[in-house]
């Protein structure tokens, strides 16, 4: 008899785990649904512009003054997200539309992390240090897998750490960075 | 609000969603016992939700949401609709349908007690006497004491308990007239059986329960199923007493028959008769349901289930 109840104690705990287990696992496929529709991994937030993201983060976005004329203005895309820490990206596309060619990744003031899924993946294959203004910094020649060669520079600004990614020149990019404000 | 609000209808969601896949695994169809998944449902937004909202912030924070949350408002606030994000659109319309069923369901409570005119006539002396024998009989069968009655010379067919404090049995020439001396029987039965297991005064209870999560339809419907297997109970236990379920049943049926041909334009009674004779066909297919075993740790094992998942859901 005991034994009896002692296996139906157990049918009972296992379907109760089953059913959990299941639960959460279509619960979290329900909650990925947003992320599919907007094209936007779990976490990550578009805005509408600049304006939006600076009044959902609370803080003001550090943007390049030097803004070279093969870009289009406004950002194609603002894009934030809050772990582990909470940053935003802006993107531009070239002037005649296309793919995106300057990518402007910066976290909020004491940052040290950029928020997962907002940088792109890229492999870098060549970096030496160099001077944004009074910071020190590391130039990359990095590639993209979907979106080709791009120079990009890393370095910390206002407490905030910035990652620029351009398609141009490094001349250019290293102009970008230093206006950046 | 948005997010307290919108918490509650999705943990009660799914706190319902747990149950009922749980009650079918396990072939629940005792309403004593399917009974508690009901009141636990509940129990969710009204004490689990707010405990977890107020003694667990963390759940909130941005952290907990992206890496650990199941399902988070959060995720959907970046779907907008007119500049509105979904939840935003969606809790209020939900809470508005909460609202609403928890009117109707309050309107009708308070009309059906309404206190019953003691000055309108009374049965006439031959008939209220069978009334209170067979009312004696059925209360003696039940190890119940003599029931307090109230018998009505009115045509309308009327048997029911009424009175929190001080219960009693109303019933009305028009119901006798319509049942035979059987059905009478399995009807004062079925009347009993809701003395016997106090469901006036945790009828009120509920409804009280219903009203602080008005914006809850998820609540109020798990309400109204709390309010079902009150009925199911007192059929099965008349049809326990009775040794005849397909009297009790006959008796339901006649009963709505008789109310329904009274009130052939209430679109309430037509909805009440249609909801009365899925009770008879209940009786008649499926008899009083057969008790599962191990009910204390079934019941623990879910409460444990959803409260986990709930936990996960912000």
């Amino acid at each position: 008899m005991q034994s009896a109840s002692g296996r139906e104690l157990g049918r009972i705990v296992a379907a109760a785990i089953l059913v959990t287990g299941g639960t959460a696992a279509v619960l979290r496929a329900v909650d990925t649904l947003p992320g599919l529709l907007l094209g936007e991994p779990r976490g990550i937030v578009r805005h509408a512009s600049v304006e939006a993201a600076e009044k959902a983060l609370g803080t003001k976005v550090l943007l390049p003054a030097y803004f070279p004329d093969s870009l289009r203005w406004p950002p194609s895309s603002v894009r934030s997200g809050r772990v582990p820490a909470p940053g935003l990206g802006v993107q531009f596309t070239g002037r005649d539309g296309g793919r995106e060619r300057l990518f402007v990744f910066e976290t909020l003031p004491d940052g040290s992390e950029f928020p997962t899924s907002l940088v792109p993946e890229a492999s870098a294959y060549h970096a030496v240090p160099v001077q944004v203004g009074d910071a020190a910094g590391v130039f990359r020649s990095v590639r993209m897998a979907s979106e080709g060669n791009f120079s990009e520079i890393e370095f910390r600004k206002d407490g905030r750490k910035i990652l620029i990614r351009y398609a141009g020149t490094g001349d250019e990019l290293m102009k970008i960075a230093g206006s950046l404000r | 609000m948005i997010a307290f609000a919108g918490g509650s209808i999705l943990q009660a969601a799914v706190a319902l969603a747990v149950a009922a896949v749980l009650a079918r695994a396990w072939n629940l169809r005792n309403p004593d016992q399917r009974l508690p998944y009901h009141l636990l449902i509940l129990a969710v937004p009204l004490v689990v939700h707010p405990a977890l909202f107020l003694l667990a912030p963390f759940r909130r924070s941005p952290w907990f949401q992206d890496r650990l949350g199941l399902l988070t408002l959060a995720s959907w606030d970046r779907l907008q609709i007119g500049g509105l994000p979904l939840p935003r659109i969606l809790v209020p319309l939900a809470a508005a349908a909460g609202l609403f069923l928890f009117l109707r369901d309050l309107v009708s409570a308070v009309a059906t007690r309404l206190p019953v005119a003691e000055q309108g006539a009374l049965m006439e002396a031959g008939a209220a006497e069978k009334v209170a024998a067979a009312a004696a009989a059925v209360a003696r069968d039940m190890r119940l004491p003599k029931p307090d009655l109230l018998l009505l010379d009115d045509a309308e067919p009327q048997i029911l308990c009424r009175g929190m404090r001080r219960p009693r049995l109303v019933v009305s020439r028009g119901a006798v007239e319509r049942l035979s001396p059987e059905e009478l029987r399995a009807a004062l039965t079925h009347e009993l059986a809701h003395q016997e297991q106090g469901d006036l005064r945790t009828g009120w209870l509920l409804l009280a329960l219903r009203a602080l999560l008005f914006f809850n339809p998820v609540a109020q419907g798990i309400g109204r199923q709390a309010l079902q297997d009150f009925e199911h109970r007192a059929d099965d236990r008349a049809a326990e007493v009775t040794g005849d379920p397909l009297v009790v049943a006959s008796a339901l049926v006649h009963l709505a028959r008789a109310e329904a041909s009274h009130f052939p334009a209430s679109s309430s009674s037509r909805g009440d008769f249609l909801h009365i004779e899925a009770r008879g066909r209940r009786l008649l297919e499926h008899g009083v349901g057969s008790r599962v075993s191990l009910p204390g740790p079934r019941l623990a094992v879910t409460a444990v289930s959803v409260a986990l998942l709930s936990f996960f859901i912000v």
